[in-house]
């Protein structure tokens, strides 16, 4: 085995691990946008759907963050260096925006009356927009290749991330993720029977469909000109993947329409990750574009080779210890309901 | 508190100097009191709402809790 592929076993490696926080951690934060925005006679039934929905598993997600973390820090450090730096400002963000929805959250369960309940709710709802929409505006700096630029004033700390591609891709995450967890919500919903529940889902995932939609479409244009690495990858490379996403995102909405809220929800998972790998087949061999290869930045190849034995043994213990855990409370259990 | 103040000045004991590992991104200050500010923020709601919950058990009424209990 060569330097090389064990450098792209572990990129790719992390690379699952993005796509499993974002089809997991993701629907969580449109979990909260769905109970911030939970309107009409049935919104307090909404939000006990939202609750449920999240509550067994949703602290469980954050471990592909960590994950995705300490690997990027142990594999490729320079990388890790450049993105801390130039993301500094964002990632503080969303660190804050992490923190303050799990204590809103976990407050709100056990806040007496409904005055400190609705704040907390608020904290809950806002922490749950903020934190996707910086996460997929990193994500448009790093494709346009501004993310590497150590800050020097105030005002560096904003420019990579606050960019029109950058500030559409943080639209789009936002999106994706209030997609996914309404999709997420119209299958649990009508298993437990609670079919005008499903109903109030499933017009939000077409609508946050819909929005997905209009906001590729703004962003593929804007692709071309200010992100000309990840633009030439898709329409190379990444064309296959790309295909798939816009495919599975047809699919997606198709079987929602028809209320097949299984279909639709595999269709969307598959979606997201598609769009992910997408990118990250469109940016290879670069890491951080402009200049952070794979192998450039990859640690000593002592180090690689200890990091992919560790992350498949930790692997072979995490992913059955996950399996049981969405078994027990997200299969046909019926003491988990 | 004693794994972090006892290991100063080091980041990595005998390896790197904290000093000499701190992010020359501007606005560290900022930061660090917008992190303790939420340190204190967290701590006095979650002691309030501790407190409440033991003032409704001992009273002898139904603990608050919500039926979506995290």
């Amino acid at each position: 085995v060569t330097a090389t592929a064990v450098d792209y076993a572990v990129v790719g490696i992390l690379w699952v691990a993005v796509v499993l926080y974002a089809v997991l951690a993701g629907a969580d934060f449109g979990g909260g946008v769905w109970d911030l925005f939970a309107r009409g006679p049935r919104a307090d039934a909404q939000r006990l759907a939202v609750s449920r929905a999240m509550g067994p598993v949703w602290e469980a997600n954050h471990v592909w963050l960590i994950f995705m973390i300490t690997g990027l820090f142990t594999g490729f450090p320079t990388a890790f260096q450049a993105l801390a730096l130039g993301l500094y400002l964002p990632f503080s963000l969303v660190l804050i925006g992490i923190v303050l929805r799990g204590a809103a959250f976990a407050f709100r369960a056990h806040a007496a009356g409904g005055g400190a309940r609705r704040r907390f709710g608020l904290g809950f709802g806002i922490g749950s927009i903020i934190t996707p929409f910086l996460l997929g505006a990193c994500a448009g700096a790093v494709a346009t290749g501004r993310a590497t630029r150590q800050p020097q004033t105030p005002a560096d700390l904003l420019l990579p991330w606050t960019t029109p591609f950058a500030l559409v891709c943080g639209a789009l995450a936002l999106a994706i993720c209030a997609g996914l967890a309404a999709a997420y919500l119209t299958v649990e919903t009508s298993r437990a029977g609670e079919t005008t529940l499903a109903e109030d889902f499933r017009r939000r995932a077409l609508a946050a469909g819909a929005a997905t939609f209009l906001l590729a479409a703004i962003a593929l244009p804007l692709t071309n000109a200010t992100a000309p690495f990840l633009w030439s990858g898709l329409t190379g490379p990444g064309l296959p993947l790309a295909g798939a996403a816009a495919a599975f995102a047809a699919v997606a909405g198709l079987a929602m329409w028809r209320r097949r809220y299984q279909a639709a929800r595999a269709a969307a998972i598959a979606q997201v990750g598609c769009i992910l790998l997408a990118w990250a087949v469109a940016q290879t061999p670069l890491l951080v574009p402009p200049t952070i290869t794979i192998e450039g930045s990859a640690s000593e190849p002592e180090v690689m080779a200890a990091l992919l034995i560790t992350m498949v043994i930790g692997a072979a213990l995490l992913l059955p210890s996950l399996a049981l855990l969405f078994y027990v409370f997200k299969g046909r259990n019926p003491a988990a309901n | 508190m004693v794994t972090e103040l006892g290991r100063q000045p080091w980041i990595i004991y005998g390896i790197v100097r904290t000093a000499a590992a701190i992010t020359p991104a501007p606005g560290l200050v900022i930061s660090f009191w917008v992190s303790a500010a939420i340190y204190v923020a967290l701590t006095a709601a979650c002691v309030v709402l501790l407190l409440r919950l033991a003032e409704a058990t001992r009273t002898g009424g139904e603990a608050d809790f919500a039926e979506e209990g995290a």
